[in-house]
Formats: C-alpha cells, structure tokens, sequence
C-alpha cells in the first residue's frame, strides 16, 4: 500500500502541523495516515524487531530510549526515516519495511510503555 | 511487505484459526517447551515465551555454561576496547525475574518420537516444542594440521570465553616484530564480518604494543564481508601492517603445524608467533543427533523457523539453515522472536503474525572507526528473502564513523538485555 505525503515548500503552515519531534518542516503528513489507530498487539510483535535496540530501561545511550513518547511523534519520526528525511541508515532501512498500519501500530505500543 | 489493518487482521485470523485451541498435553499440566543453548538465539526465545505466555508455558533453557560471553564484542576486547567482564552475562535474572528454569547441564540425546531431551549429567526433560539453539561446532580436518587437541597452541576464539583470553595472551606475548597469522573461515559461517573485525582489533592492539609486528591473512574467500571498508580502514591506519591472502592467491592452500608454530600457504612455510584458526562451521552437534540436519546445516521454515524434517522443533541462529539471513548474533535474535511467537500460538492459542527479520552488523575499525551492514526480510515459503539493505560507505566522515561506533554500544546493551532481562 502506498500513501501520499504533502510536500508544502512554504511556511505557511508552519507552527500549526509541525510536532515537536519533527525533524523536516516540510514533511507534513495527512490527517489520514495521523488518525489510523494502532493495533496494540501487533505494536507488542513488531515491537520485539526495535527492542533489539531501544533497550526496555530506557537508557538513551548511543541509541535512544523511546519509550512513553508520544503516537503522533513516534509516527512523523517513522515516516520520515522512511522517506529519508532523518538520517541512519539502520532506521531508514527499518522503517523502510513497515507500512502505514504498521507504523501506527508500533506508535500505540511504545506510547503505552513507560 | 506492507498490508493495510483490515488484509494484516484477516491474515492474523487465518493463521490463528489454522492452529487448533489451546493443546492438551499428553502428559497433563501446562505445555513445556525446552531450550538447548543460551546464546542470542536460545536464551532470547526462552525470554520471550516465558515472558509472553505470562506463566501458560513451562520454559527449561539448557546451557552448560554458568556465565555466557558473547562472541559479539570478543574482538573488542582482543583489541582492548572491553574487559572481559563487560562481554560476559548470567542466567540469574531468566530464572529469577521470568520464572524459566535453567539447567546448566549439556543435552546429550534427543528421542524425537519420545519429546524427550536426554542430558549429560543424567536427567530427562520432556517437551512439547523443542527449540535448538546450539550456534556451531566445527568442521573435522577443515584446516590440514589442526584438531580440538591444537586449540591451546593455535586458538580458534571462536566461541568466546577462555579461547578468546587465550588468544589475547598469545598475541601479547609476541616478540617485537613477530609475526600472527589468521586461518579464515569458508562460507557459510558465524559473524561473516568477524575476522576482519578481529584482524583490525588485533592490528590496532599490536600498533600500540608492537608496531613492527606483521598480520598474514590466509582465506580460502576470494572477497569477504564489508570487504572494502576493511581494506579501507586497513589502509588508512594500519598501512603495510596486514597482508590478506585470498584464494586467487593460493589463501585456501593452507595447513598448519601447531607443534613447529609453522603455517604453509600454497607451499610458503612461515614460522608464526601466534595463530588463530578459524575452521569451516557446522550446526551445533546436537542437531545432528537429533537428525534434522541436510549437510552441515539444520534446514527450517521461514515462516516459524520450524525443521523441515520435524515440525515440533524449532532451529534458531547460526545452526539453521534459512536463506539469506548471515549467521549473527543479531540474526538469531530476530529468528528467536518469530519462532516465540510460533510456539504460543501453537501451544496457548495467543495470536500469530506474519514473521518479519532484520539484522545489523557493526565492526570497529580503529578507535571510533565503526561500519556496519544491515538488511531487513521476509519469509517466503522456499525460504528468508531479503527485502533491503544498505551498508556504510567508504569515505565517510569521522562524525559519522563515531556515531555508527556509539550506535553499536547501544546496540550491544539493548540485544544483551533483550537476551538475558
């Protein structure tokens, strides 16, 4: 399934879309992608391929810690590692894989944990 | 693969409804499943069961050794970037903090027909689903000369612990201007990065303490992994220093005499210093005696990492034989967590998803010098597809070769706690 990000090259609005983990003012995703709601479930199973990393403790230490971070950021930093509007290859390459469904559903269950 | 909420959720249900209700075991009581080899691989399927299941499932991890050292970060430690004691791990917190009971004991026997797994010290454990996570044993007369008896003159560290101090004592006991030479490994085989990974940590360690001193290569590969981000660190910090000799150049016309400290190379005796030899690799031994290996491998199902030969086991790691996945810490870690789920949804009836892998690999170069490789997958019925990829590039910038060095300290807190709690 492919989606349609909006590309908005002016500032116009800026300051409304942008949340506070965004790391491309120009990369706006639509209210349709924002508002799919995550499996809880699936979130846990897809969740095990990132906790290789993103340790349960928390720890920010050479990787981050990202747990208890809000749905909306943990989506726009997945999008935009897919579109390669964030740097790392390991995180382009995982969010490369994971489709729409796939990304709301690992925001809903790390935003559930503590 | 992407799929949408409504085709993931009919996916889900076909493959949940596939399954029967919840088993009702033959022996009474809950479903058990045993465990064979703590390492990436085994001690993160008895984690996630055991975590999972919420109690539903007895979960007994079989591993003889009392304290675990990674393999994954052995190098840094030849290279005297770890101690040994930030590579090495217990089992306490799996027993104390999941309620997995852990047997350190070697299995020596298993009754297919029978679920049985028979151990060394005498004990026989019952399972109802069987997961094989034995990593690798080695190939008899891979390398001309050598055997088990020659791995205290000639060491292969390649299963971490005393090997790998073994080996690091040798090297420092080298004379100025000595000479060390490597035996590298045949494909397919654990951690394809590894030796190169070990040749720099190695040259790094002799830069600082025996600037003189010589490497030689001999590989029975023609190229090898990350092969020009080797020869690039290799070059830019340790010029004249490594000689690698590949097969085009009689690298796989190797034997050795650990007695005479001597290695032939296409008919060139050498007289070494210390010398690490890595031969051709094998499923742990255990899954030949259990007869579910083709070859030297235990081939299994993408889909769950079942065996092809008995579908109430499951092969994870370096002793699977699977597709394109490289045999890896990381690797076994991925596949630990498709077959955990697998083995609930069979034994409690918990939902299953479709199966999903990724592996990374880093490598330190020099100090602050990493690389790293890495690929996502699907399972297919033939076998596990890869589906992307990317490794780091040759001319990066140092900013960028420290922070793929610092990534893989994260990486290596985060699979260790995934692995042991």
């Amino acid at each position: 399934m492919c989606f349609r990000f909006i590309l908005i090259s002016s500032a116009l609005f800026l300051g409304t879309n942008l949340s506070a983990d965004q790391a491309n003012e120009d990369f706006i995703l639509p209210s349709s992608i924002l508002e799919i709601e995550g499996d809880l479930a699936y979130g846990e199973y897809l969740a095990s391929d990132c906790q290789t990393c993103h340790r349960p403790d928390n720890k920010n230490e050479g990787i981050p810690g990202i747990n208890g971070r809000e749905i909306t950021e943990i989506v726009y930093a997945l999008h935009e590692y897919k579109n390669k509007y964030r740097e790392n290859q390991v995180m382009q390459m995982m969010a490369g894989g994971l489709g729409d469904e796939e990304i709301a559903a690992l925001a809903s269950y790390f935003a559930s944990l503590q | 693969m992407s799929i949408n909420r409504r085709s993931f959720i009919q996916t889900a249900a076909a493959v949940t409804a596939s399954l029967s209700a919840p088993m009702v075991m033959a022996n009474g009581g809950k479903p058990k499943v045993v465990v064979i080899g703590g390492g990436a691989g085994g001690a993160t399927a008895a984690r996630y069961i055991a975590k999972d299941s919420k109690g539903a499932i007895d979960v007994t991890l079989v591993e003889p050794s009392r304290t675990y050292y990674t393999c994954f970060f052995s190098n840094l430690y030849l290279g005297g970037f770890r101690d040994l004691g930030s590579i090495a791990h217990s089992y306490g917190n799996l027993a104390s903090e999941y309620g997995i009971n852990v047997v350190h004991d070697w299995a020596v026997d298993i009754d297919r027909g029978g679920k049985t797994v028979s151990l060394a010290g005498g004990g026989t454990l019952y399972y109802d689903r069987l997961v094989l996570s034995p990593g690798i044993d080695f190939v008899d007369g891979a390398v001309e000369g050598w055997d088990l008896n020659a791995q205290n003159k000639m060491p292969h560290a390649y299963k971490a612990g005393s090997q790998t101090e073994l080996l690091k004592a040798q090297l420092a006991s080298m004379p100025s201007g000595g000479v060390f030479a490597m035996v590298a490994p045949p494909n397919p085989y654990r951690c394809p990065p590894g030796p190169y990974e070990r040749v720099s940590m190695i040259a790094h360690m002799l830069k600082k303490s025996n600037p003189t001193a010589k490497i030689i290569v001999a590989d029975p590969k023609p190229k090898f992994s990350k092969m020009g981000l080797f020869q690039e660190g290799w070059a830019n910090h340790y010029d004249g220093m490594i000689d690698w000799i590949g097969s085009e150049f009689g690298g796989a016309n190797v034997s050795v005499n650990p007695e005479a400290m001597t290695v032939s190379i296409d008919g060139e005796e050498t007289k070494v210093d210390a010398c690490n030899v890595i031969p051709a690799m094998k499923a742990g031994r255990i899954c030949e005696m259990a007869g579910i290996t083709d070859g030297n491998w235990a081939p299994v199902s993408a889909h769950d990492m079942s065996s092809k030969v008995d579908s109430n086991i499951h092969v994870l790691g370096d002793a699977s034989m699977q597709g394109d996945m490289p045999k890896s810490g990381f690797s076994a870690n991925s596949q630990a967590k498709v077959a955990s789920m697998a083995i609930r949804g069979a034994l409690t009836g918990s939902k299953v998803f479709p199966a999903k892998f990724s592996n990374t690999c880093w490598s330190l170069v020099d100090t602050n010098d990493g690389v790293k490789v890495g690929a996502t997958y699907k399972a297919t019925d033939e076998k596990i597809a890869k589906v992307d990829g990317f490794i780091s590039k040759t001319g990066e910038t140092a900013d960028v070769r420290k922070a793929t060095y610092e990534e893989s300290l994260g990486w290596y807190a985060g699979i260790t706690a995934d692995m042991f709690g």
